[in-house]
C-alpha cells in the first residue's frame, strides 16, 4: 500500500494534471525560441563574454501552443535586436561546440546515500550511489560487521540491490570494508534503490540467502 | 526512452530455498536511462551554481524553449522574450541561492519566470487611475497571480510526466486521469502489483522533486 502521504500526494499532483489537461484556449503562435540570440542578451547583461559558440537552436517549426488568458497588452521587443547579428555568426560551430560541451567529466558525482539499518547481530554501514564519467558506482563502507556463521568461518557477507518490495535484485559482489562496486551500463539504479548486506553461506548457491543483516534506501 | 534488458539469469534465477525463504525472480527489468538524465541536469545545476559561463549557455539551450512557452502562455508571445531573458539574468545573478537538494533547476527557472510575471502584472495596476476602476483592476490582477501560479505548477507537472520512463508514466497517468487503483492498472498493464505500486512511489517523488524547484531557494 501507498502511504497516506503518498495518497495525499496523488490527489494532489493529480488535481493539478487533470487542470493542465483541460486547460485550453485560444490558440496562440509562439515563435521559435532563438537559443543563440538569448545566449548573447544574457551574457552580455551579466558582464559576460560573448561565447565562441553556442548551443544548438532548435528547428524552425512554429508551434501552436493553447493559451489560458488573453495575451498581454504588446510591448516593443527589447534589448535582444542589437544581439541577432552577432549571433548569426557564432552559430558556426554550434554542433562542434555542444559535442565538447556535452562530452563526460572525470569528477564524481554523489548521486545519493544511504545510512543501512541493523538487522543483524552487529555491524554498520553506508552506501553512496556515485556517477563517474557517466557510469554509476555504488560505494559502500561497512564496519564491525559480526555474524555467527562468517565468524566461524562458514559464510561472508555480500552486498545487493534491492526493490522496494524486495521481489528484485541485483548481486554486487562480497563486502569489503570499503567496497566499490560497478553497475552494468545502462542500468536505472532507481529501479533497484535499496542496499541490503547479507550473509552468504559456502554452498554455491547464488540467490539471495535471506539472512538480511543491514539494509537501507538510497535517497534518489 | 525505456529499454527492456534481459539480466543474467544464473545469478537471478528464483529457487525453490528449502527454509522457504528468498523467492526472488526479477527476470525481465525494466531499464531507463532517466538516472543518468538527472544526473547530467545535477551536474549542470552544481556548474551553473557555482558559475560556469558555458553551464550558462547550457542552461538557455536546454531549459530556454520551455521558460519561453510558459511565458507566452501567462504573459503573452510579445513579452515572452524579455520575460525569458530577465528570469535568466535574475537566475544568473542568484544562483547561489538555489538548493540543488531541494528542488528541480527546471522548477527554479519556471518559479523565477513566474515570479517575473506576477511583478508584470502588478506593475500594470501601479498606474494611478480613479478608485472605482482601480478595485476592479485589483481584482483582475489577484486572478492573474493565480493564474499564474497554477499554470506554472501545470507546466512543471506535465513536463515531469513526459520525462517518466514509460512504464512509469502510464502508471502515473491511469493513476491520475483514469482514476484506476493499483490492482487495476496491475492488470491493465500485465504488470505486478508491486511494480505498479513501486512505479507509482517513484514517480510521484519525482514529480514532487520538480514541482519543489519551483521554490528551491536556499
Amino acid at each position: 500500500m501507498l502511504s497516506d502521504d503518498d495518497d495525499q500526494l496523488l490527489s494532489e499532483l493529480s488535481s493539478i494534471a487533470r487542470a493542465a489537461r483541460a486547460s485550453t484556449g485560444d490558440e496562440v503562435e509562439l515563435p521559435v525560441f532563438d537559443t543563440a540570440a538569448m545566449v548573447a542578451a544574457v551574457r552580455a547583461e551579466v558582464g559576460l563574454p560573448a561565447p565562441a559558440a553556442v548551443p544548438e537552436v532548435d528547428s524552425g517549426t512554429v508551434l501552436l501552443l493553447p493559451t489560458a488568458r488573453p495575451t498581454a497588452p504588446s510591448a516593443p521587443p527589447r534589448r535582444l535586436g542589437w544581439f541577432v547579428a552577432a549571433a548569426a555568426v557564432v552559430l558556426i560551430g554550434a554542433f562542434a561546440a555542444m559535442t565538447l560541451l556535452r562530452s563526460p567529466g572525470t569528477a564524481e558525482t554523489v548521486l545519493a546515500v544511504a545510512e543501512l539499518d541493523l538487522l543483524g547481530p552487529s555491524g554498520g554501514a553506508s552506501a553512496e550511489l556515485v556517477e563517474v564519467n557517466g557510469k554509476f558506482e555504488v560505494h559502500v563502507h561497512t564496519e564491525g560487521l559480526s555474524d555467527p556463521a562468517v565468524d566461524a568461518g562458514d559464510g561472508y557477507f555480500e552486498v545487493w540491490l534491492l526493490d522496494a518490495d524486495a521481489t528484485s535484485l541485483l548481486s554486487l559482489g562480497p563486502a569489503l570494508e570499503s567496497g566499490e562496486y560497478a553497475l552494468p551500463a545502462g542500468f536505472d539504479p532507481a529501479t533497484l534503490p535499496v542496499v541490503d548486506v547479507s550473509v552468504e553461506h559456502f554452498d554455491g548457491d547464488p540467490t539471495h540467502s535471506g539472512l538480511s543483516v543491514l539494509r537501507g534506501a538510497l535517497d534518489l | 526512452m525505456t529499454a527492456l534488458v534481459a539480466m543474467p539469469r544464473q545469478r537471478f534465477a528464483a529457487r525453490a530455498d528449502d527454509r522457504g525463504r528468498a523467492h526472488y525472480d526479477p527476470g525481465v527489468v525494466d531499464i531507463d536511462n532517466t538516472a543518468l538524465e538527472r544526473a547530467t541536469e545535477r551536474k549542470l545545476a552544481v556548474r551553473f551554481v557555482a558559475g560556469d559561463p558555458l553551464a550558462l549557455d547550457e542552461v538557455v539551450a536546454l531549459h530556454g524553449p520551455s521558460l519561453h512557452r510558459f511565458c507566452a502562455r501567462a504573459a503573452g508571445v510579445e513579452l515572452a522574450n524579455d520575460l525569458v531573458q530577465e528570469t535568466l539574468v535574475a537566475a544568473w545573478r542568484s544562483a547561489s541561492r538555489f538548493d540543488p537538494e531541494r528542488g528541480a533547476l527546471g522548477g527554479w527557472l519556471t518559479g523565477i519566470a513566474r515570479n517575473k510575471i506576477r511583478d508584470h502584472y502588478r506593475s500594470r495596476r501601479s498606474v494611478p487611475i480613479d478608485a472605482d476602476v482601480a478595485a476592479v483592476l485589483a481584482d483582475d490582477a489577484a486572478d492573474d497571480v493565480d493564474d499564474v501560479d497554477a499554470l506554472a505548477q501545470q507546466m512543471v507537472l506535465t513536463a515531469a510526466i513526459e520525462s517518466l520512463p514509460q512504464r512509469m508514466r502510464s502508471c502515473i497517468e491511469m493513476a491520475f486521469y483514469s482514476d484506476l487503483t493499483h490492482q487495476q492498472i496491475a492488470e491493465r498493464t500485465n504488470t505486478p502489483l508491486g511494480t505498479v505500486k513501486s512505479d507509482i512511489r517513484r514517480g510521484l517523488a519525482r514529480l514532487r522533486f520538480e514541482l519543489e524547484g519551483l521554490d528551491a531557494f536556499r
